[in-house]
């Protein structure tokens, strides 16, 4: 990764060996005044969020939004398709049957705000099919890596040591972000 | 700033940063008692391996021939197709009163078994049972092939099965002709598609972690640039883990009202209809039920299958299988509770048609298969109210296909059964499936079983992500 | 440009009198030459310019001014497909006929057919008609046949030899001179007119009573009172479609009339007729004669008559006690209405027949119900000239045999002996237009023109002319018999010109209104018929009781037998001439709904006792004669009978007839001069073989619901039975139909179940057939199926019919759950069927209440390009896998909303019918628009009678029912 001014960015990446450590490793790390590039781990750790002091997801309110435009679409769809567009008289009904189109309105709605909350997962993580990124060693088996930014003002080499082996960290690694 | 941080004076803040500390990592509070989910005292590295051992080794021979005979089963199901499709329907024993039987009922049968997968993915999800973990993967991937099986009986039932597009709402040069979306098939084709859609992403989006780790591990090229699509760049990090979990949520909680949707919307192709023994507003609970309950007869088939060649005891383990049987009990009961009220309903109506069709369908023609359904299903489950026989895996074994049995013959019942005799007595006729129409049902098992087959080849079976994420849920 | 050639070769035919040498390819006819070939005939009934049709042919270039591509003309014409002679219109669509509706002038049939009728056209259309004369069995042409037949007819002339003509009953005046005047230059000629299902015995009872050795002719129309006993007159006996008219008018109840024709029926076997009777009563083959005798004592003790009955001859009554008092009671009825009743009988025996004409006399029917004076001229056959000819031939008299529209070596009761006896003969010449049984051992074929391409006329009542006048140029190189007969004569004229020459003479000279003869000509031509107007003297005859006592004396002699073979024939499939129609075959039966083939036919408790079940195959012996069929189960039937149609089992009808069924016609006897249709004492057996049998409807019973609903005469008239109409809370607001909503009426009580408007509908709409084994699976395809019920009750079994067309529901369920919006409503009440848009997902079937919706299971065969000529141009060909159904002839309401429109009127109340509706002879179906308050059929919507099937369901159907009405009021035998 590189900063604004295209330089190299240095940082420091912890292993530990389960998600206790890594959590606590993490809240110390950030409490500290740290700058946590990212965490890794295999499986998500519950209450890493708070550690890394994120705030909740708003891919939600994306859901919601996709969910509405689901609904909108379906019941402007019905509507005008069988009582403007081509009205048909069809079993005697009325041109608009609104209870008749529930359902599709019903399956739109999940439909759309399902895709819209994973497409924008997508986006905002970066995944996707040309995706060259891989992951640090064994972060998918059983290790679980915190990765401090050395950017920041705030980081201290010393400090920072001495966080990681309190947290008993297997081994730490310092290079470059690229 | 040499000095150690434990030999800082306890300021304030680091008073206050000991404590956030702490609160962060705390642990919640867990029952001693509980048993654990996954036995064998894994370490996380051992679940990694095992599962993806799985799909990595050669497969074993058991595995070929367990192809060879799906997949010769799906070449009879590719000829039925085929002959269905060129020839045409004729091919089947339909006629002018009897328009739906075999397809249908396959349909409904296989939608009702994909039930099972949403189930313990998305319901259990959101009541936080972390057993489903073990089995959620393949009962999943079972709810997709189940799908897709049962997505080509409402296509290949039609006359004109190359049209099938026509379903779709899109301007046309008939200037436009919409569809109509009061007909109940056009709602179970939007239904259908959403289920379709939204299982598989949500079974994908729960894979990426896994294919990332199989991606990790890949030896060969192919698998490493296949995991390397597949896995979208997967690295582990927890904003995307967090981003993740949210998407995982909400996509249960869309799949939840989604799975009690599909079968309702199923049940009313049905249920809006004017036929006696269809014509009925007791459908659409005694529908879902009954998928819940066949779904997870077939995950329990699958399961107890792929736990014993596939040496995953210690995932899948008595437990998941008493919990799954407990399950089955409830719906089960339900099942034959809404038998019992249909014939009151019937009774009760004082419709002298209704009451023609209940007694027809206890005393007909097709009366035999009323009772293997209603045996099968309402009577067979009640003995999983014994702990001996929830944790006895032949017994479970043999009474899951009873059911999945039982659960064919309540679709062909209710199809069938209520169709050959209705409002006329000059209409009445009888039915009798064909060679075809068999095919067609034993290339849909065929279908079922080869691609369940090779995606235990191709994927990790289990969420190992998951597994690993409740692995100390009895060690704390 | 194959037509182009055709066209050639016709031409050449045509001037230089020579037949075209090379053979027709047998597709090789376009739509262009049937345009072109149009001007051959005829003068177009929907147009006023009438002109002489022409006997040369136009070319295309100068298009004749009749035509106008894509507007059908219609010609009058009249059946030919039995003696009855009903008046027809052909519909001629650029060139070609595709259809043959009633012609409502016609006296006889008044616009009603029969569903043979229908077929004919299918007939036409037969690509395994021949195509040239044979000679020897080999193809060859018309100067080598002339040539040949002329070099052996002068020998035999000159040897003085038998010459033989046997045909069917002509009832062609010309053409029955013309045969007389060929036969007439022969020293021993006789023309021998040969029915394989007979009704001699009538003639031949009325020569011995009244001197008239004819068929009277029936006024059903005048009675109050009908009994019969076993005459199917309302299926196929003697003129059905003209008795079906004449009842349906006398019970009609449309109007306003409170009263009706009673009709009692005794038979053994349950026909169309006894199905529509007021009250009917099985008699065992025991019984059928002695009721007669018993009746005809009854009523003359009753009436205080002596006349010459002997009672000791009469037999202690070995009938049952209470067939006795039916008899009695139904003796009471008939002299409370003498002069108003009429008795008639299907028994081809004359001693029986004799007994039946004493009923009438001495009820004093001859004269008011039974008319001798004006006698039909068809069925002038006579068994014994028959009998004795297979004796000439046999002894090698017969020097030449004609064979016309006859199929003895198939149909005659001693099928095999006339075979071989016509071996003996040295000149057999054949017209038949296929080479059928007896054609096969013929010398010659020299296949005669299918009616529709051929000139002639009919006198099908006294009195009453009508015209034959073909519709298209011939297809093939056939030759009109008459022509034949004329070349061998040296007569070198067309028929056409005789046909003319000859009408001048006579007709001509009957009527007062047209004085130049090609107006009366053209006249004539374009009404189809001539109705001399001439009044004749009545004739006194005296009724000549001689007979009486030796008739009695051998009905005396009945047999007692454990079973007794009944032999009928099918409204389809008759005495099988027309076998090789598909359409006929898969005809269902009216009361068996069984189509391709026959069975035998047995009661209920005959199955018990012979452990049978449907399906069963037996073996049918009598003597040297037996036959394996599978059983039926008939409620209704007599326990000791076995029924069996006649008319299947052929050899050489065709692709569509060749073995199907079994051929009964072996069981026919020959006995004191005519033919017999019923044999005693026969063995049936098992034979542990199982065939199943092509039913479209396989459940009897209605279960007790309220579907083709039957009151009695006395409720309708006193207003109390449980017909009654709800009214239905509104859900949702109503569409709106602004011009028009059609709507039907079908009356219950007119419909005799016929099927005749099954087959009018199979062919307007181009509806496939789709084969024995398709049926069975029960998907046939008729999209106007005439369902019926039998249901027993206290009087009987009791059957009733109602037709099912698709009942174009206002509130209709199909059309809600179709996907795609294949199925929606019109602005005129009609529930349409896009089948363009249909894929055909089944769901409308299953929703449709009444199951009137037919799938396309197959590309079912349109490979048969001379049968496609058939096809109705204004109805799409469904392709496999669309649903279709009835559109309430969407295309003929359409035709005549442009009429009206052209011409700047609204459409007339009764213009628009369907064609269920045209062909019905009973009059059963009123179609029309609702919106017109004074339609009829909202008028009969109004009536008490009217009811609407599955009500309950609020589909709203526009087809309503009027229920069937029996006249069941008389007395005692109520229960």
């Amino acid at each position: 990764m590189r900063n604004t001014n295209n330089e190299l960015q240095r940082y420091t990446a912890a292993y530990f060996s389960n998600e206790d450590d890594l959590k606590g490793s993490t809240a110390e790390a950030r409490l500290r005044g740290f700058t946590i590039h990212d965490v890794f781990s295999p499986f998500p750790v519950h209450g890493m969020d708070e550690a890394m002091g994120l705030k909740p997801s708003r891919i939600t309110w994306a859901a919601f939004a996709g969910g509405l435009a689901g609904l909108v679409t379906a019941v402007v769809l019905q509507i005008w398709t069988s009582a403007y567009d081509w009205a048909l008289n069809i079993g005697g009904k009325p041109f608009n049957t609104p209870l008749l189109f529930v359902p599709v309105s019903f399956e739109l709605t999940v439909l759309f705000s399902g895709l819209t909350s994973v497409i924008v997962l997508f986006y905002l993580s970066g995944l996707n099919p040309f995706s060259k990124r891989k992951s640090l060693p064994g972060v998918n088996d059983d290790k679980f890596v915190l990765v401090l930014d050395h950017s920041g003002a705030s980081f201290r080499k010393e400090a920072a040591d001495e966080i990681f082996s309190k947290y008993n960290a297997e081994k730490v690694v310092e290079g470059d972000l690229v | 700033m040499d000095v150690p941080i434990e030999k800082l004076e306890l300021s304030i803040d680091e008073r206050r940063i000991r404590n956030e500390v702490g609160r962060i990592t705390q642990h919640p509070a867990v029952s001693p008692l509980r048993e654990p989910l996954v036995t064998g005292n894994k370490s996380y590295s051992d679940v990694t391996n095992d599962i993806n051992v799985i799909h990595e080794q050669g497969a074993g021979l058991g595995w070929w021939i367990a192809l060879a005979i799906s997949s010769s089963l799906l070449l009879i199901g590719l000829i039925a197709g085929y002959l269905t499709v060129t020839v045409g329907i004729g091919t089947w024993g339909l006629n002018r009163t009897v328009g739906w039987a075999f397809d249908i009922t396959n349909f409904v049968f296989w939608i009702g078994i994909g039930h099972a997968g949403t189930f313990i993915s998305a319901i259990l999800y959101l009541f936080n049972q972390k057993w489903r973990t073990s089995i959620n993967r393949s009962a999943e991937a079972m709810t997709l092939i189940a799908v897709m099986c049962a997505g080509i009986f409402p296509i290949i039932h039609m006359g004109r099965p190359w049209l099938f597009y026509w379903f779709l709402p899109y301007p046309n040069s008939r200037g436009s002709l919409w569809v109509n979306f009061r007909s109940p098939l056009l709602w179970d084709f939007f239904a259908i598609s959403t289920y379709f859609t939204i299982s598989l992403v949500f079974w994908y989006i729960g894979l990426l972690p896994d294919i990332a780790t199989a991606r990790d591990r890949a030896r060969t090229k192919f698998r490493r640039k296949l995991y390397t699509i597949l896995s979208l760049g997967w690295n582990g990090s927890n904003r995307t883990w967090s981003r993740y979990e949210t998407v995982y949520g909400i996509l249960a909680a869309l799949a939840t009202p989604l799975v009690l949707s599909v079968h309702s919307i199923v049940s009313f192709d049905f249920a809006t209809s004017l036929i006696p023994g269809w014509h009925s507003t007791i459908f659409p609970p005694y529908f879902v039920a009954g998928a819940v309950f066949s779904g997870f007869a077939m995950v329990m088939t699958l399961m107890i299958l792929v736990r014993k060649v596939m040496n995953l005891e210690d995932y899948i383990t008595l437990d998941h299988f008493e919990k799954m049987c407990k399950v089955t009990l409830l719906t089960g009961s339900i099942v034959g509770l809404a038998y019992i009220t249909e014939l009151w309903t019937g009774f009760y109506s004082g419709n002298p048609n209704e009451i023609f069709m209940i007694i027809n369908r206890v005393l007909g023609p097709y009366a035999w298969a009323y009772w293997i359904m209603f045996t099968f299903n309402a009577l067979v489950p009640q003995l999983f109210w014994f702990k001996r026989f929830r944790r006895s895996i032949p017994l479970i074994f043999v009474l899951s296909i009873f059911i999945n049995i039982g659960m064919w013959f309540e679709r062909f019942v209710i199809i069938m059964i209520s169709l050959h005799r209705d409002y006329l007595p000059s209409s009445w006729t009888y039915y009798l499936p064909t060679t075809v129409e068999a095919g067609l049902l034993i290339g849909s098992f065929g279908l079922f079983f080869t691609a369940f087959l090779i995606f235990l080849r191709l994927f990790p079976i289990i969420a190992a992500s998951e597994v690993k994420g409740v692995l100390k849920y009895a060690k704390h | 440009m194959k037509g182009e050639k055709l066209w050639k070769e016709f031409l050449d035919t045509d001037e230089s009198g020579k037949p075209a040498a090379p053979k027709l390819p047998v597709y090789g006819i376009s739509r262009r030459s049937f345009l072109s070939a149009l001007g051959y005939s005829a003068v177009g009934l929907s147009l006023l310019n009438c002109r002489v049709p022409e006997q040369k042919i136009v070319p295309n270039l100068a298009k004749s001014p009749e035509q106008t591509p894509g507007v059908a003309n219609w010609y009058a014409s009249t059946c030919s497909g039995c003696s009855a002679g009903c008046g027809t219109l052909v519909k001629v669509r650029d060139g070609r006929p595709i259809k043959i509706e009633g012609n409502p002038a016609h006296p006889v049939s008044k616009g009603g057919l029969c569903a043979v009728a229908h077929s004919l056209v299918f007939s036409l259309y037969d690509s395994e008609r021949l195509k040239q004369p044979l000679i020897g069995g080999q193809p060859s042409d018309w100067t080598e046949v002339d040539r040949q037949v002329g070099a052996k007819l002068a020998s035999i002339k000159q040897s003085r030899g038998k010459v033989r003509f046997l045909s069917n009953t002509i009832i062609s005046p010309t053409s029955k001179a013309l045969i007389d005047n060929f036969l007439g230059t022969y020293e021993d000629a006789r023309h021998i007119v040969y029915e394989p299902v007979s009704t001699a015995a009538i003639s031949a009872a009325h020569l011995e009573t009244h001197g008239v050795g004819s068929i009277p002719g029936y006024k059903i129309q005048n009675a109050k009172l009908l009994v019969s006993f076993d005459a199917d007159f309302l299926g196929t006996w003697i003129s059905p479609v003209r008795f079906t008219k004449d009842y349906s008018a006398a019970r009609d109840l449309k109007n306003g009339q409170r009263s009706m024709l009673r009709h009692i029926q005794y038979e053994a076997r349950m026909s169309v007729t006894g199905a529509n009777a007021d009250t009917r009563f099985t008699t065992s083959s025991a019984e059928q004669n002695e009721a007669l005798t018993f009746l005809l004592t009854a009523l003359v003790e009753k009436s205080g008559q002596s006349k010459s009955v002997n009672y000791n001859l009469l037999p202690p009554s070995g009938i049952s006690p209470q067939m006795t008092q039916h008899l009695e009671t139904t003796a009471d009825e008939l002299l409370n209405h003498r002069g108003e009743s009429l008795v008639i009988c299907g028994s081809n025996d004359p001693d029986v027949q004799l007994v039946v004409n004493f009923i009438n006399e001495t009820l004093g029917n001859y004269g008011t119900t039974i008319d001798v004076n004006s006698p039909s001229p068809h069925t002038q056959n006579s068994d014994g000239t028959f009998a004795g000819l297979i004796e000439e031939m046999k002894n090698g008299e017969v020097a030449a045999l004609f064979l016309l529209n006859v199929n003895p070596a198939y149909d005659c009761y001693a099928a095999k002996e006339f075979t071989e006896a016509l071996k003996k003969v040295p000149l057999k010449v054949s017209f038949d237009p296929t080479l059928d049984e007896t054609a096969l051992s013929a010398d010659f074929v020299c296949p005669n023109h299918h009616s529709l391409e051929a000139w002639d006329d009919a006198e099908t009542d006294s009195g009453i002319y009508s015209f034959n006048q073909p519709t298209i140029a011939p297809l093939f190189q056939t030759r009109a018999y008459q022509e034949s007969l004329m070349r061998w004569s040296g007569d070198v004229r067309s028929f056409y010109d005789v046909l003319r020459q000859t009408w001048q003479q006579t007709n001509f000279t009957k009527q007062t209104k047209f004085s130049k003869f090609d107006d009366f000509w053209d006249q004539s031509l374009h009404d189809g018929i001539f109705a001399d107007q001439t009044v004749k003297e009545p004739v006194t005859r005296t009724f000549n009781d001689k007979g009486l006592n030796d008739a009695l004396l051998r009905l005396n002699k009945t047999e007692q037998s454990d079973y007794s073979l009944v032999l009928y024939q099918k409204t389809s499939m008759r005495d099988g001439r027309f076998a090789n129609s598909p359409w006929l075959q898969e005809l269902p039966d009216p009361i068996t709904k069984t189509s391709w083939g026959n069975y035998a036919s047995i009661s209920p408790g005959a199955a018990e006792k012979l452990s049978l079940t449907e399906g069963d195959v037996v073996s049918v012996k009598k003597n040297n004669s037996a036959i394996e069929l599978p059983v039926l189960i008939q409620p209704g039937q007599s326990d000791d009978v076995v029924a069996v149609a006649l008319g299947y089992g052929r050899t050489h009808a065709g692709k569509a007839g060749n073995g199907v069924g079994a051929n009964a016609f072996p069981f026919v006897e020959f006995l004191n001069g005519t033919f017999r249709y019923q044999a005693a004492n026969i063995d049936i057996a098992a034979t542990g073989k199982r065939s199943e049998l092509a039913k479209t409807q396989i459940e009897e019973s209605s279960h007790g619901r309220p579907l083709a609903q039957n009151i009695a005469l006395s409720q309708y008239v006193s207003g109390d039975h449980p017909i009654k109409q709800t009214e239905f809370e509104k859900l949702f607001a109503e569409h709106d139909y602004p011009e028009h909503k059609w709507g039907m009426v079908v009356d219950l009580s007119a419909c005799t179940g016929c099927n005749s408007c099954v087959l009018s509908c199979q062919a307007e709409n181009n509806i496939p057939v789709v084969g024995k084994q398709e049926v069975a699976k029960m998907r046939d395809m008729h999209w106007l199926r005439v369902d019926r019920y039998i249901d027993s009750n206290p009087d009987g079994t009791e059957v009733t019919f109602q037709p099912l067309p698709c009942m174009q529901c206002e509130n209709a369920s199909c059309e809600m759950v179709c996907p795609v919006l294949a199925t929606v409503h019109s602005s005129e009440g009609l529930n349409m069927q896009v089948y363009n848009r249909c894929v055909g997902t089944r769901y409308c079937a299953n929703n449709c209440a009444y199951k009137v919706r037919h799938f396309n299971w197959f590309d079912y065969p349109r490979d048969d390009k001379l049968a496609n000529m058939a096809l109705n141009p204004d109805v799409t060909v469904r392709t496999r896998g669309v649903m279709e159904k009835c559109t309430f002839c969407v295309q003929r309401i359409e035709e005549k909303k442009i009429q009206a429109r052209n011409e700047g009127r609204p459409i007339k109340d009764g213009e628009i019918q369907t064609a269920c509706q045209q062909s019905c002879p009973a009059d059963a179906i009123i179609f029309g628009d609702l919106k017109d308050l004074n339609s009829m059929v909202n008028a009969n919507k109004k009536s008490g009678r009217n009811y609407i099937l599955l009500e309950d369901l609020n589909t709203k159907p526009a087809v309503s029912y009027l229920a069937k009405v029996r006249n069941r009021k008389e007395s005692k035998e109520d229960h």
